[in-house]
């Protein structure tokens, strides 16, 4: 008999709902770690592979059906919890757009809330697949703090038919001092006049690696400001955008008690952008402001030996992220979606991480919105924890 | 609509050119021929509608039209041309083939019976007399009608009642779903306005996959000429402009360089309420065309698709925003239905832009 376990919780207060992943950390965050241990047996509803499948159908329109047939009760309670939040955000924001027909200073806030409706939702059923179809102690526990410096160098290629760049040679530097987080990444191409240059500033102030952090925990929730810059010198213009805004992690078992080693990943912000036009005999600038929303759902990945002999998960090696990004003003802009929201939406991204050894690693990306991205590199750390 | 959204992102994810199929149906557009009959408009600036052996039937799309008419050996003694949406004191100049009668009907429709015909390739030219002597004119903007189609006269009427308008520029989103009986009705009751109506296609007229825009209405980029002012639409309808389509947006571009250039379109590039993001799919992409239109010279920039009433400059360009069509309006602007009218004066090489409320 295939029996599950699980602990014993109470139902999440209402406050909780996932509108805001962001919002839902900070008091998530002060909570003891739930441990591994001490699992209650329960009786499953229906033996694999009908709770796996069921995660997938009838789990696409009701989440944690597969939980459910697990015999998860209090985990299927909250994915469906995360489920009706989710949806009637997107309900709500919805009726806001429509009754305003996207009024001007209506819209901004409207579409906050519909995509982080749609975000939550999305990292939601992936959390119910992964709640699902995942150990129950995950394949990996969080990397206990992040390495002093990361370095990486990659190709990225760009599907792009609206520009002649394609390839690019790709840098990136990772540093925590502590609290502290500071990243530089490039993008070049071989041939100049593409070049894009990203400086980001952050500061753990919850969670991994801020000050009076716990051991053991993955999440965090740390403000940030950033500043880019990409040149199109052969098609005439540069894009310079200045963000602000807060990045977030929770892991799984803060809001799914029984599910470990996966990941709810928020961030939102703000940012302006300036273009400047090279066109001769005048001084053509443009500005506007763009709204920042990336979310998404990620698992820790253990090193090849997966699940240790005591049941146990493996030492963190690396982690693998699905989201959601509103911004189009990268090399994979916004989904070309057509209908009403024609050019709304932003793009979806698959990134992952995974060291063959303390200081060796690689890093892989691939986006889908007006065009295809994919990325690899090679990584390297100094100061692992 | 939210599952429709995602299905429709899931369906197109790695489609980087969404309106590519469209783009190339361009190429198609005013190309037709029988057994015995083919006929080719110049620039694609018509649609044709029926073509048998003895009668033309095109939609115009532009004020001005060259058709080339090639006949097979065996060929009729006369041939009927119709033109729907003809510009008023059109005149058409048929080389050596005669014109035996022709006559204008309500709803801007113009004929001519051509005759007798000797099999000889005819090349013909229909245009107002002054339609390529640069001189002042004024003409009209509307976008987003949509569901609101049952109180367009009320716009068509206030159009008619503005002074030395020449033609009505649409930027897209005519119907709610594209369908053919929706484009049909429109074209119904444009009989109500008393000048001609080119336009470009909006998001709306994708709905139906593919699109009927073009089979109705005609070409989705085009550009033309009238009275020294170059016009350029393009199909943003996707979010975006085909890779192909901005080739042909250089050669507009060149042409349109030494005088003044309009260039209307539905999405426009950029929101200038940025955090709405109804615009381009691609920041970046939104750039390019920019800088593109002000290194090309390009005077005025006419976009749809928000619901409201903008004006703004991209890229140094002045930039209109008009979705006073009548669809779902945007709320506590104070705009409501609108047109714009634009008074544009080639010898003084300046545009003028109104606001003309309906309501």
């Amino acid at each position: 008999m295939n029996l599950r376990h699980h602990r014993s919780i109470r139902p999440v207060p209402g406050w909780l709902a996932p509108l805001l992943i962001a919002t839902t950390a900070p008091p998530a965050l002060h909570d003891p770690i739930p441990a591994l241990a001490l699992p209650q047996p329960v009786e499953p509803r229906a033996s694999p592979p009908w709770p796996e499948l069921a995660a997938v159908f009838p789990g696409a329109l009701v989440f944690g059906s597969g939980t459910w047939l697990q015999g998860r009760t209090a985990t299927t309670e909250r994915l469906l919890l995360l489920e009706g939040a989710s949806l009637l955000a997107i309900i709500a924001g919805g009726l806001v757009v429509y009754e305003t027909g996207a009024a001007r200073h209506w819209a901004g806030p409207a579409e906050l809330t519909i995509g982080l409706g749609a975000g939550t939702l999305s990292a939601s059923f992936l959390a119910n697949l992964y709640a699902t179809w995942a150990p129950q102690t995950g394949w990996a526990l969080p990397e206990p703090k992040p390495p002093l410096l990361a370095a990486s160098v990659g190709y990225l290629y760009a599907a792009d038919p609206q520009f002649a760049d394609h390839h690019f040679l790709t840098t990136e530097l990772d540093a925590h001092l502590g609290p502290w987080h500071l990243a530089l990444d490039t993008a070049h191409s071989p041939t100049p006049g593409n070049q894009r240059i990203e400086l980001l500033a952050g500061y753990r102030a919850l969670g991994q690696s801020a000050p009076g952090a716990r051991a053991g925990e993955g999440s965090f929730l740390e403000p940030q400001i950033g500043f880019s810059s990409h040149r199109f010198d052969s098609d005439g213009f540069v894009s310079s955008v200045l963000q602000i805004g807060v990045d977030s992690r929770l892991d799984a078992q803060q809001l799914l008690p029984d599910v470990q080693g996966g990941f709810f990943q928020a961030m939102v912000g703000v940012a302006r952008q300036a273009l400047a036009f090279d066109v001769p005999g005048t001084q053509a600038h443009d500005a506007s402001s763009m709204l920042l929303l990336r979310m998404g759902f990620g698992l820790y990945l253990g090193r090849a030996a997966g699940i240790l002999p005591t049941g146990a998960p493996a030492s963190n090696a690396g982690e693998l992220e699905f989201y959601y990004d509103h911004r189009r003003d990268g090399f994979a802009g916004g989904l070309k979606t057509t209908g009403p929201i024609s050019g709304f939406a932003g793009h979806l991204g698959l990134s992952g991480e995974y060291r063959f050894s303390e200081a060796w690693g690689l890093r892989a990306l691939a986006e889908a919105g007006s065009h295809w991205v994919f990325g690899i590199s090679a990584l390297l750390r100094a100061g692992s924890p | 609509m939210i599952w429709r959204a995602w299905l429709g992102a899931a369906l197109l994810l790695g489609c980087a050119r969404p309106g590519e199929e469209r783009t190339l149906a361009d190429r198609q557009v005013g190309h037709a021929a029988t057994a015995t009959l083919r006929v080719d408009v110049d620039d694609g600036l018509a649609a044709v509608r029926v073509l048998e052996d003895d009668m033309v039937s095109l939609w115009a799309n532009a004020p001005s039209l060259r058709v080339q008419l090639r006949f097979a050996a065996t060929f009729p003694e006369t041939l009927r041309l119709e033109v729907h949406n003809c510009m008023p004191r059109s005149a058409l100049d048929a080389g050596l083939v005669g014109v035996r009668a022709s006559g204008r009907e309500a709803g801007n429709v113009c004929w001519f019976e051509l005759g007798p015909l000797d099999g000889r390739p005819a090349s013909l030219a229909l245009a107002p007399p002054d339609g390529q002597t640069p001189s002042a004119f004024r003409f009209a903007v509307m976008s987003d009608v949509q569901e609101a189609i049952d109180r367009v006269q009320d716009i068509y009427r206030r159009i008619n009642r503005e002074p030395n308008i020449d033609f009505l520029l649409g930027a897209g989103d005519l119907t709610e779903h594209g369908s053919a009986e929706e484009l049909e009705r429109f074209q119904r009751e444009l009989q109500g306005l008393d000048i001609p109506y080119y336009t470009t296609l909006g998001n709306h007229e994708l709905r139906e996959s593919p699109s009927l825009f073009q089979p109705y209405f005609g070409r989705c980029n085009q550009s033309f000429e009238w009275r020294g002012v170059r016009f350029t639409l393009l199909d943003s309808a996707s979010a975006t402009i085909d890779p192909l389509a901005y080739d042909w947006l250089e050669d507009w571009l060149r042409l349109g360089a030494n005088g003044l250039h309009v260039v209307a379109m539905h999405v426009p590039p950029r929101d200038p309420y940025g955090l709405r993001e109804l615009a381009f799919a691609d920041r970046n992409e939104a750039a390019k065309l920019l800088a593109r239109l002000a290194t090309g010279g390009v005077d005025l920039t006419l976009y749809g698709h928000i619901h409201s009433y903008y004006h703004f400059e991209n890229a140094g360009i002045p930039a209109y925003i008009s979705g006073g069509g009548g669809s779902h309006p945007e709320r506590f602007d104070h705009i409501g239905r609108h047109v714009l009218v634009v008074s544009a004066d080639p010898a003084s090489q300046t545009l003028q832009v109104e606001v003309v409320r309906v309501d």
